[in-house]
């Protein structure tokens, strides 16, 4: 099966010959998240509460399937974009969600980063490469899940004129450093006010310097699509899911590449670009390859009670 | 190895940039349904004053990362930020020395065996009203040296100027 790809398709490409990253994604999974939630509201902390009995299972599921011992992680971050007012008022507590965590093993996220908004995978990722600097160590498997769920059933989080429907859910990512990191991750910032197209501006002028990626984009509707679709000049891109998932804030690039796995089975290490790109115009673009042997796990949708 | 520490505690009690005027731009989430305006009205409000905003609280800690990395160039940097603010964070705030979280606890503890110097910027300064923080902020700065007991002075000085008393 021939893999959608815009302006050219995968098996045109003899990846073989391109230059490499030495990011490998050993794997994803996504569990969609149901909306509303809950036919009613639910107390805020209890909510949180069942969204960790589905992350918890979740990521012990990957790093099972991808065959990785659990002590190889040493950090994990949750990362969200739109959870935050549970935090700002104190319904819940961080260390009470870390500590419900901690039951599905010491591997499980122990940080919470929300301030990036949907680039904050990235920012976490940079952070991490920089802890294994100061500590003087070669960072060998990084592990990071993202969390987006309208835990209050706010309207705005479900539909609004900046990027129309949302989607939500929990996605998990496993990545494996080969060889030291040279320039895999661009992350950054726009500084004038309109942060997408110059996040476009960014993706075009790295993947000028990544020679075969495909670009996995976040989901937009169709007048950012289109914007993209000029900015990029023909650059091979993953299709935008936005007609069938929304915008599922930073979990976006991830979904687009674990269903362009599934779609389209890997026979040979195929290169991309996970890019994210926060409202405030925060970005993040990780340049990685993903093999025959990355796992790919697209979970049911989460039951309720 | 043993690590050093010199800390501070302040609290904000008066407006930070006095007789300046400042853009009222504060966006609260947008309140549509009988649903939204429901769930608002359950969230009780800081019995904290609100003395800055937004704007003057990312100012605030872009200041201090200012000064810290003037005082330490090499440092390590943690600042408890807990809500995306509706408007850009100042670009020294994102520099790759600097992860902002929303609890610090976990990353103070990892960070502080192996960033020399560490410091933590913990504020709970009240934003805006369902903000349930106490006006407090926090500096703790870790080293693998001896500090000078006035070590944190400069910090110290930018926050007395800016309404934080002791």
């Amino acid at each position: 099966m021939s893999t959608s790809v815009k302006g050219q398709t995968v098996e045109d490409k003899n990846l073989k010959d391109q230059t490499v990253s030495n990011l490998v994604v050993k794997g994803i999974a996504f569990t969609p998240l149901p909306q509303p939630l809950f036919d009613q509201l639910r107390p805020v902390d209890e909510v949180m509460s069942l969204l960790v009995k589905s992350l918890g299972p979740q990521v012990n599921q990957l790093i099972e399937q991808t065959g990785i011992p659990v002590t190889e992680f040493d950090r994990h971050f949750l990362c969200s974009t739109m959870i935050e007012l549970p935090f700002t008022t104190q319904s819940v507590k961080w260390q009470d969600i870390a500590a419900q965590l901690k039951e599905y093993g010491d591997h499980q996220p122990d940080t919470f980063v929300n301030a990036y908004e949907c680039a904050s995978w990235g920012y976490s990722l940079r952070h991490y490469l920089k802890q294994a600097e100061l500590e003087q160590r070669n960072a060998k498997y990084m592990i990071v899940s993202i969390m987006d769920a309208n835990v209050y059933n706010f309207e705005f989080w479900r539909y609004n004129e900046h990027w129309e429907h949302s989607g939500f859910g929990i996605t998990t990512v496993i990545l494996e450093v080969e060889a030291p990191l040279t320039d895999e991750m661009t992350i950054g910032s726009a500084v004038t006010h309109n942060g997408v197209a110059e996040f476009a501006t960014v993706v075009r002028r790295t993947m000028i310097k990544k020679p075969g990626a495909v670009v996995a984009l976040p989901f937009f509707p169709v007048n950012v699509q289109m914007m993209f679709e000029k900015l990029l000049r023909g650059q091979p891109s993953l299709p935008d899911l936005h007609a069938s998932y929304g915008h599922c804030f930073g979990s976006d690039p991830w979904l687009s590449l674990l269903i362009h796995g599934q779609n389209s089975k890997i026979e040979q290490p195929q290169r991309f670009m996970a890019c994210s790109v926060a409202l405030n115009g925060y970005y993040a673009i990780a340049d990685l390859m993903m093999t025959p042997d990355t796992v790919l796990i697209k979970n049911k949708e989460w039951q309720r009670d | 190895m043993t690590k050093h520490l010199q800390q501070y505690c302040g609290t904000l009690i008066r407006m930070p940039f006095a007789h300046k005027p400042s853009i009222s731009e504060a966006q609260m989430l947008p309140l549509t349904t009988d649903s939204d305006f429901a769930v608002f009205a359950d969230f009780t409000s800081s019995p904290y004053p609100v003395l800055l905003n937004v704007r003057e609280h990312y100012q605030i800690l872009s200041d201090l990362v200012a000064e810290a990395q003037l005082c330490w160039p090499d440092i390590t940097i943690v600042v408890r930020i807990s809500m995306p603010g509706a408007m850009r964070i100042p670009a020294n705030l994102l520099a790759d020395n600097v992860l902002l979280l929303e609890d610090l606890a976990t990353e103070e503890q990892k960070l502080v065996a192996m960033a020399n110097p560490l410091l933590v910027i913990e504020d709970r300064f009240t934003r805006i009203e369902i903000d349930k923080n106490d006006n407090s902020i926090s500096l703790r700065l870790y080293s693998n040296e001896i500090l000078p007991t006035d070590a944190l002075q400069s910090l110290i000085t930018y926050l007395d100027q800016r309404g934080v008393a002791k």
